[in-house]
């Protein structure tokens, strides 16, 4: 494991609710900017029907959400890797961290998400089929997203902020993670 | 002569398809039973006030898309209050987190209603790493979730299940015309 570079925490890694806040911030203003209260609305939309401005108004609420969805996965992230690594510095011995551990001698830094961690986390933990496998979509929508989306995704289930909300904070709620500072 | 990368084909379509063993078609029968039963509520809570001709509660067909599932058609309700316009709008089944949703739009905001295991009050679940040697749980030994309820989820970044009732329907109704 000594060959492995020790990674230093940054500690700049968003929480959920830093993630939501901005996400508020910035669906009020867009919703701001496509309403009669926008003081320049008159200019702005000339000559365009009501249907027209909610239209494009969905459709800019559909990329924000993708875009925070990106954010909020990346923070998913960022806690499953922080936990690998403290359990592999720390060389706790449950059944987890073993594994992890084992991970970390030929991967070091490199593992991969999706085979290694989330199938650690699969096997060595009472966490159901159910969750991990919803993990594993998400991050493929993630994947999609992060990619440029040039693909038609075949992701199974549909994904929106909310959605990608629930999963991250069912995960926050439940995984009993190892913390930067832990 | 074996034609080696369409066995592989086969083999690989062949083993994706054990994988998924859920019935696609039982599954949306499923969804639009429970989304008659939230229709059926929606409608309960509002009875009075349709009776008295205080608002309008109309269905209209909609088409929906999932993955798997293809296009099929539902109904969305529209709630006319006054001169305000509410739709409760099917969202999908094949979600994370929930057997369904249905939003329901204002014009100061969404409620999202949520077809979730009727003990669940919030996106929680027990996860305990293994001990050394302990055995996986077997697939008999894993109850699938039986009992679904739809429940009022409170938005981000806590989000809750509040149980869905005459009361806590009209406070979310208000809350979406209001503001």
């Amino acid at each position: 494991m000594a060959k492995h570079k020790r990674v230093s925490f940054s500690e700049q890694n968003l929480v959920l609710d830093e993630i939501d806040q901005y996400y508020r911030n910035i669906e009020a203003s867009t919703r701001f900017y496509f309403s009669l209260s926008n003081p320049n609305a008159d200019e702005l939309f000339a000559g365009r029907a009501k249907t027209e401005i909610e239209y494009e108004l969905e459709i800019i609420s559909k990329e924000n959400e993708h875009l925070v969805a990106l954010n909020l996965l990346a923070s998913v992230e960022a806690a499953f890797r922080v936990d690998y690594l403290q359990r592999c510095y720390k060389r706790k011995k449950d059944s987890l961290s073993l594994a992890l551990r084992a991970i970390h001698v030929t991967k070091g830094n490199h593992a991969s998400l999706d085979d290694d961690i989330f199938t650690a986390w699969k096997e060595n933990t009472s966490s159901s089929n159910s969750i991990v496998s919803d993990l594993k979509g998400a991050f493929k929508y993630r994947h999609w997203l992060a990619h440029g989306r040039y693909w038609e995704p075949k992701l199974g289930r549909k994904y929106d902020y909310f959605s990608v909300f629930t999963l991250a904070q069912t995960v926050f709620n439940s995984f009993p993670f190892e913390g930067a500072n832990a | 002569m074996t034609n080696q990368s369409f066995d592989d084909f086969v083999n690989q379509r062949s083993k994706a398809s054990e994988k998924s063993e859920i019935d696609w078609t039982a599954k949306l029968e499923a969804w639009k039973r429970d989304l008659s039963i939230f229709h059926e509520k929606v409608e309960s809570f509002l009875k009075s006030y349709i009776e008295s001709g205080k608002l309008t509660l109309t269905k209209r067909s909609i088409d929906l898309r999932e993955e798997y599932i293809g296009s099929y058609e539902v109904d969305a309700l529209d709630i006319i209050l006054g001169d305000t316009k509410i739709t409760l709008t099917p969202i999908g089944t094949n979600l994370i987190g929930a057997k369904g949703r249905v939003d329901m739009k204002g014009p100061r905001g969404t409620v999202k209603f949520v077809l979730v295991p009727k003990d669940s009050s919030g996106p929680k679940i027990s996860i305990q790493v293994r001990i050394q040697g302990e055995d996986a749980p077997t697939k008999e030994e894993i109850k699938p979730i039986t009992d679904w309820e739809w429940k009022i989820s409170t938005p981000p970044p806590r989000i809750n299940y509040i149980e869905l009732e005459e009361e806590s329907f009209q406070t979310a109704l208000m809350e979406v015309a209001n503001g």
